[in-house]
């Protein structure tokens, strides 16, 4: 207890010196936190895009159709359990507790020609009820309806640029089907969706499932199933249900993803917070530096003190105490700081959100699905983790000068002179 | 003829209850090529008489005049151009750079008067490194001298620069009497040779005898002058 | 000068803490001089792929060609042109000029069994296209294009997506220039892996003297003009050069630069973060160099104390404490580029699997394999001066703060 009392009044006696101890311990927890609330949200907003518009949780397709992906196949459609169609394989995976809803898609290429230029597009057939009553895509209706039936479909903002139609125009869209014959149909532009990334927009339009079955003579078939559970953290429990129904089922052709293995862009930032580690590691190690060198200052500063402690008996465990105790103190204190402005930080630029031009630039360009607009994402644990990594590191470090201290002979320490 | 004139000097530190009055209406003359001892108990007021006679404080009423110079309402500049020129200090605890060498700190006193000529500051330095004795040891750093030897080193600092006052706050209160007598002894001479105006405060009673001037301060107030 | 003699000696006196703090600015430097030159190394690769393989130096067409070849889902196949003589010979007297070939550029749908797939078509003619492009040196099945026949180059991405081999057939689709669906047919004759990924995907090379009658165009009529240069540096001021001589001709001229505006936009993303990551690191420095002042002004109090009392300005002190700071800058800044330069040296000699990190190609930016960092001496200078100016200005409120306290206070603490 006297040694908690000695190195908090230790602390006090040069406030300044304490207090910039405190200030870099402070300022590097809050870089920390503030990196990682906008990784976080960087990566959370992007997964939650490639959730919900390409991947689900976990995403069911034939093995084929994985591979050939790209080329928007028609011939690897998944025709259910034991060929008993798509509708009832949909039915039978929602009765898994970890289902929460399932969509069946199917996508397919194609044109539609406007004045020189051929428009490419990407169709996807919808189930509709279930994409209206469960899925993003009613909410990001910028003009118009969600489709209902029929020859209706509902188009990428951008695309509807490139088409030069407007709510309510007929078009008429050419495409192959399973049997690669050209064909050609004429649809009504019901509804406009403006998701807000460029990637989806640009080449998007929505079809009721049925008609796209219909149309690519397809029968009750799908190109992909995406499930979905309650909870993103609950993917790998979906997962493993999803993968022994498929073998129990008998269906080993068809291959259960789960969305953070999907891509390998989304892949390499689902680890981001690992490889980033190293980084916030490396910055809490400077800030720790400043408190080291001041601890530092205050042994060599004390020795005569220190020298008359040990002569008075105090064994150089308690000594080494003091010190330790000291940085702890810093430690405690500093991160507490900058956890509080961190955390304010962050709350205020979860809604407020920042636009940085030359990040707009290069996601319009790359083929990633990220608004160009950055929030900083705020949570307890991005303020527990960056307190403790700040409290641990100062106090790990604090060993340092304490066995600097405790190593001190008491005779050179009493003989200590100030020249 | 007189150097320094105090009129009603009062200094007090702190502020309400907890004021202390450490000069109460202080009057005294100092003339060219004394060599005076101020001497009283401690906290009588000696230190804080020194620091205004040196310009490194203001008093709180009443004037500080210095060759006609109202030393005690000038600017914390003024000040420190002042104390550049005109006084040398030596104090109980030496206060040499540690960085530099016994030539470099004595040198550094005449380097800070913004004397260029390397010549000259050669001469200068050694000549007074040679009147405190200490040719020898000119370039050891501090940690390698004894408390005696510093304090001569100290005492050659104040002097290079030939100012017309030195004030020595308690000199040899970190020496033993043997070192003490050469450290004082050593100030004498060089109030002989160079007349150079000496104010030093102890409490050492041996040290005292060599004053030519003792004044006696008590709660702040001069009690006794009595001139030898 | 006696200021800076002390100061030096100061740094010296208390080096344990002066390597302390300074690490903290060495760790600053080595990141980054690691950072800029991983960036740069990639850059220069990406944009050396993009010249080798997809945009040389300089690339001619007719004017509004490039915005609406961006803009359109075609390539506007109707914006070609035939190059005249006088054309050609001033490129040919451009600086640096090595080789251009023409090329005629149009959209395709790439159909083999029952898979198609959207491609970009040049039509080229072999030999001066095999002095500006690379392509034919990455060749991995069969031959490059040769004299005139039917056969197609393709990526190996696409080869493998259609399970395709050398000598199997394929057929392209495509809109003519009157407006109806016409095909080319043959075999596949060669595949390609160039290091630039995009090209293994969708890109198709086929002989220009076949393909110009099937789409219905002039025999001469190209859509771009590319044209190689020695030197990379030369291209902006040449294309500038170029589109000078052009005048009222209804051409224009881009740099590969231009053309690649979405690495353009990589690079400056890329500048943003290592700067952004540089300004949090020197933010941390600058604490610590704060630190370091108080530091040794406190345990200093009496000798700055003295100092004062002997009538030194307190600008003097001031400058003192602005030098150490400096001093420490200095250790900190040269200690940083010596680790710094033997980062350098092994990422320049042994190079930096990309591949381990991310698919880059994955996202569009045609990088692929090792790279190698080059030695970039402006960014050692520039990041030695910028710390040692952080440094200097990190210590002047704590160097004020030292050099305006009471020296009475200072000289009485025993
Ligand atoms: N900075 C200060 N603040 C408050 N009180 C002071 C200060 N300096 C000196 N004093 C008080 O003024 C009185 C005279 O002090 P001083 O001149 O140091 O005496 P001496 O040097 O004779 O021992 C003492 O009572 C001392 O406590
Ligand atoms: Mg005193």
């Amino acid at each position: 207890m006297h040694l908690i009392t000695i190195a908090w009044r230790n602390l006090k006696r040069h406030g300044l010196r304490t207090g910039i101890a405190l200030l870099a311990v402070a300022a590097v927890v809050l870089i920390v936190i503030f990196s990682r609330g906008f990784v976080k949200s960087l990566t959370e907003s992007s997964f939650r895009l490639y959730i919900d518009n390409m991947y689900g949780h976990v995403r069911i397709t034939t093995e084929e159709y994985a591979l050939r992906e790209m080329l928007l196949p028609l011939d690897h459609m998944m025709d259910g359990f034991n060929s008993a169609g798509i509708s009832s394989m949909v039915e039978e995976l929602e009765q898994h507790s970890s289902v929460r809803y399932v969509m069946p898609r199917v996508r397919f290429g194609a044109m539609a020609s406007r004045d020189d230029d051929m428009v490419r597009m990407m169709g996807i057939g919808i189930d509709v009820q279930r994409e209206r009553t469960y899925g993003a895509l009613a909410e990001d209706i910028s003009s118009g309806r969600m489709i209902k039936e029929g020859n209706e479909i509902l188009v990428g903002s951008g695309l509807m640029e490139d088409l030069k139609a407007e709510v309510g125009d007929r078009v008429t869209l050419v495409f192959s089907d399973a049997f690669q014959s050209l064909r050609g149909r004429t649809f009504q532009i019901v509804g406009v969706r403006d998701s807000g990334v460029s990637d989806l927009d640009n080449v998007i339009f929505y079809v009721p499932l049925d008609t796209a079955q219909d149309m690519l003579w397809l029968d009750d078939e799908a190109s992909e199933l995406l499930v979905y559970t309650y909870s993103t953290d609950t993917t790998e429990a979906l997962l493993a249900d999803m993968r022994t129904l498929l073998h129990e089922q008998g269906s080993d052709e068809y291959l259960a993803v789960p969305w953070n293995q999907a891509n390998p862009f989304v892949e390499m930032y689902s680890e981001m917070d690992n490889i980033m580690f190293a980084a916030y590691l490396l910055f809490v190690v400077m800030g720790t530096i400043v408190v080291v060198s001041t601890l530092t200052m205050i042994v060599r500063e004390r020795t005569a003190e220190i020298g008359m402690m040990s002569a008075l008996g105090l064994s150089s465990r308690e000594i080494m105490g003091v010190f330790i105790l000291e940085g702890f103190f810093i430690g405690v204190i500093g991160s507490l700081i900058g956890s509080a402005v961190g955390g304010l930080l962050t709350l205020y630029y979860s809604q407020a959100g920042f636009y940085v031009e030359a990040f707009d630039m290069f996601t319009s360009e790359a083929d990633i699905l990220i608004e160009p607009v950055f929030y900083l994402s705020f949570s307890m644990e991005n303020l527990v983790f960056s307190f403790i990594m700040g409290t641990v590191v100062v106090t790990l470090a604090s060993f340092l000068p304490a066995f600097k201290a405790a190593k001190l002979e008491p005779v050179d320490a009493l003989h200590y002179g100030d020249d | 003829m007189s150097l320094l004139t105090l009129e009603h000097v009062d200094k007090t530190y702190g502020q309400g209850d907890l004021q202390v009055h450490a000069l109460n209406g202080v009057d005294l003359t100092i003339s060219k090529g004394e060599f005076t001892t101020v001497f009283g108990p401690s906290g009588s007021g000696k230190t804080t008489l020194l620091n205004l006679i040196g310009a490194l404080d203001r008093p709180t009423s009443g004037s500080v005049v210095f060759l006609d110079k109202p030393i005690g309402s000038m600017n914390r500049h003024e000040q420190a151009a002042h104390r550049r020129f005109h006084v040398g200090f030596i104090f109980q605890s030496y206060n040499l750079i540690p960085v530099l060498t016994a030539y470099e700190n004595v040198e550094f006193a005449l380097k800070i008067t913004g004397i260029r000529d390397s010549k000259k500051i050669h001469s200068q330095v050694t000549d007074m490194l040679d009147h405190v004795g200490l040719s020898e040891l000119m370039h050891r750093r501090p940690n390698q001298l004894s408390g005696g030897q510093k304090q001569r080193v100290a005492v050659a600092r104040a002097l290079v620069k030939h100012p017309k006052l030195v004030l020595a706050d308690e000199p040899t209160a970190n020496l033993d009497s043997k070192t003490s007598k050469e450290v004082i002894e050593v100030m004498l001479r060089m109030n002989r040779e160079l007349h150079t105006t000496f104010i030093f405060s102890t409490h050492d009673p041996m040290v005292m005898e060599y004053a030519r001037r003792m004044v006696e301060i008590r709660d702040g107030n001069i009690s006794q002058d009595t001139e030898r | 000068m006696f200021l800076l003699r002390l100061a030096a000696r100061n740094v010296f006196r208390r080096r344990g803490r002066t390597l302390i703090i300074s690490s903290i600015l060495v760790l600053a430097v080595a990141m980054f001089i690691l950072f800029e030159s991983l960036m740069v190394g990639m850059m220069d690769v990406s944009f050396r792929n993009v010249i080798d393989f997809e945009i040389p130096h300089i690339e001619i067409a007719r004017k509004d060609y490039f915005t609406e070849s961006e803009k359109s889902h075609t390539l506007p196949i109707g914006k070609r042109f035939i190059p005249e003589d006088r054309l050609i010979s001033d490129v040919q007297k451009l600086k640096g000029y090595q080789a251009m070939t023409g090329i005629l550029e149009f959209s395709a749908d790439f159909i083999s069994g029952r898979y198609e797939f959207p491609v970009r078509v040049r039509a080229v003619d072999p030999d001066t296209f095999n002095d500006v492009f690379m392509n034919s040196q990455y060749i991995v099945a069969g031959t490059f294009l040769d004299g005139n026949g039917p056969g197609v180059v393709i990526g190996s991405r696409l080869a493998e997506f259609f399970d395709l081999d050398v000598g199997e057939y394929f057929v392209m689709r495509f809109t003519d220039i009157g407006g109806s669906f016409n095909t080319i047919e043959g075999e596949v004759t060669g595949i390609v892996t160039t290091p630039h990924p995009d090209i293994n995907l969708t890109t198709v090379f086929v002989n220009r003297e076949h393909a110009a009658p099937r789409i219905g165009v002039e025999d001469l009529a190209v859509t771009q003009l590319m044209v190689r240069l020695e030197d990379r540096e030369l291209a902006s001021s040449q294309s500038n050069a170029l589109m000078d001589t052009l005048g009222g001709n209804p051409l224009q001229a881009r740099s590969y630069r231009e053309g690649a505006d979405f690495l353009v936009s990589l690079e400056q993303w890329g500048y943003l973060e290592t700067y952004f990551l540089l300004a949090l690191f020197l933010l941390v420095g600058a604490i610590g160099i704060i630190s370091a002042v108080v530091l040794s002004a406190i345990e200093r109090e009496k000798e700055i104390g003295m100092m004062k009392a002997m009538g030194m300005g307190e600008s003097s002190i001031l400058r003192l404490f602005m030098l150490e700071a400096g001093g420490i800058g200095v250790v900190g800044g040269a200690l940083g580029c010596l680790i710094g330069a033997v980062i350098i040296f092994f990422f320049n000699t042994y190079g930096f699997d990309m591949d381990i990190f991310m698919d880059f190609s994955e996202i569009g930016v045609p990088v692929s394999g090792r790279i190698y960092g080059p030695w970039n001496f402006d960014a050692f200078l520039l990041i030695f001066v910028i710390v040692v100016i952080v440094s200097i200005i990190a210590s002047i409120l704590p160097a004020l703060w030292a050099a305006r306290k009471n020296p009475i206070d200072a000289i009485e603490k025993r």
